[in-house]
């Protein structure tokens, strides 16, 4: 009967690991969530109510006079359309495409300079949008190296330098576009700089 | 997890396209800056042109007046080209880069009229004047670029008013305090909200009237001590000469 009370309490002990086991993963649940909420909090907020007033704006204005009350507006979406870049990268690793911004906004970015015949999102404000996605990649990288995902950087630092390049194929004028594009630089040093620490601190090669 | 080193992040035709898109935009806002500045220049020189009037000129400044239209014809001719760069929704576009010409015309016409007629002129009469035959597609002039100008005109009745003042010419310099004064009254009504720039322009506005309001209560104690008005005195102005009519 020895050998039974042995497995007694073996099963006693399994049963109590799987109690805190099952415990451990209702608050991982619960976390993961709260993460999904907030991603999809991400998605829904650009997608859903930011297309209502976008389209509620549309119907406001008339196109000829499109650019008669554009600066009211224009630094939000610029924000809209920098929240779908990183959404994008994050999803992809890729750029969002101008075409891709109709999905995200409710408007299509005018790639023309004909008249403007409908509300839409400007190139300015789509390069002005694209142009804020160093600064927080590099934030990213930052926080990757600190949580220990150190291929993240790498990522990074590859896609934000073929962007950065991308970018100085622009004959930038001296205005608000160019002295964002200058800011640049010092984002791509920034992430630069946090390669170089991890690579030869050897957290490259995991 | 790394890229494939295959595939790009950004298509490489994007870049490019987008460079055109914005040379063609920059191109574009050049064109309009210097047609512009052609208008500000030669209303510049309408301006002054008008500011030789003489309300005392005995063929009624028609010379002046048929020498103004010939500057005129000129700003047509640079305002044709700018309708051609603020077509549809590009009027405001480059709206903003294109409102300083605008306004200097504005401020002309406005000086002209008063000289012309002592009224001020229509934002109705800007837009036939400026586009002349071309009324299939007329450049329009918005409130602000019409108030904005308009304001701008007072500086220069300023300067007419103690013209006259020096050359002696009571009623003329009267006629344009009253008409400066009621411009005033009806120019702070607007609401300042829908054009910051408004406010600006009116403590200027107000410096102006005031400058002509006391010339012409100078004038008028001063013409008090000569009631029989047989001998104009000479205004302590820097400006003015001693001017009087000859006894």
């Amino acid at each position: 009967m020895d050998a039974l009370k042995e497995l007694q309490a073996s099963v006693q002990q399994e049963a109590e690991t799987r109690e805190r086991i099952a415990e451990y993963t209702r608050q991982l649940e619960t976390e993961f969530r709260v993460v999904a909420v907030s991603l999809n909090r991400i998605h829904t907020a650009t997608t859903d109510a930011a297309r209502d007033y976008i389209t509620k704006l549309s119907a406001l204005i008339p196109p000829a006079k499109f650019y008669r009350y554009n600066s009211i507006w224009s630094r939000v979406v610029q924000q809209g359309v920098f929240a779908a870049a990183l959404i994008t990268y994050l999803n992809s690793k890729t750029l969002l495409q101008p075409d891709q911004v109709q999905e995200f906004m409710g408007a299509p970015v005018h790639m023309s300079n004909a008249p403007v015949q409908e509300f839409h999102i400007t190139v300015e404000e789509y390069l002005h949008g694209i142009f804020s996605l160093p600064a927080e990649l590099a934030r990213l990288a930052v926080n990757s190296v600190t949580r220990q995902t150190y291929q993240r950087p790498l990522e990074i630092s590859t896609f934000v330098t073929e962007l950065f390049a991308s970018f100085q194929l622009l004959n930038l004028k001296n205005d608000s576009l160019r002295k964002h594009f200058d800011g640049i630089k010092y984002e791509v040093k920034k992430i630069e700089e946090i390669v170089y620490n991890i690579s030869v601190r050897g957290l490259t090669q995991s | 997890m790394a890229n494939d080193p295959a595939a790009t992040a950004v298509p490489s035709t994007l870049f490019p396209q987008l460079r055109d898109l914005l040379d063609t935009h920059y191109d574009r806002r050049e064109r309009v800056i210097r047609h512009s500045r052609d208008i500000t220049q030669q209303s510049k020189k309408l301006i002054f042109h008008l500011l030789r009037y003489n309300p005392q000129a005995t063929d009624g400044n028609a010379k002046l007046f048929a020498e103004a239209d010939q500057k005129h014809a000129q700003l047509q001719q640079c305002f044709d080209k700018l309708r051609l760069e603020l077509n549809a929704s590009n009027r405001y576009r480059y709206g903003q880069t294109a409102t300083s010409g605008i306004q200097e015309y504005i401020e002309a016409l406005a000086l002209w009229k008063f000289l012309q007629m002592g009224v001020l002129v229509s934002l109705a009469e800007v837009e036939a004047r400026l586009n002349g035959a071309n009324s299939h597609a007329p450049l329009h002039i918005t409130s602000e670029d019409y108030l904005l100008g308009l304001s701008d005109v007072t500086g220069e009745l300023m300067r007419h008013c103690i013209n006259s003042l020096a050359r002696g010419n009571r009623n003329e310099a009267e006629k344009i305090c009253d008409f400066m004064r009621a411009f005033y009254n009806e120019f702070a009504l607007f609401s300042r909200r829908a054009h910051p720039q408004l406010s600006k322009k009116l403590i200027v506005m107000e410096q102006s009237l005031a400058k002509v309001e006391n010339a012409c209560y100078r004038l008028r104690l001063q013409v008090s001590e000569f009631p029989d008005n047989t001998r104009m005195p000479a205004l302590d102005f820097d400006t003015a000469p001693a001017v009087s009519t000859d006894t």
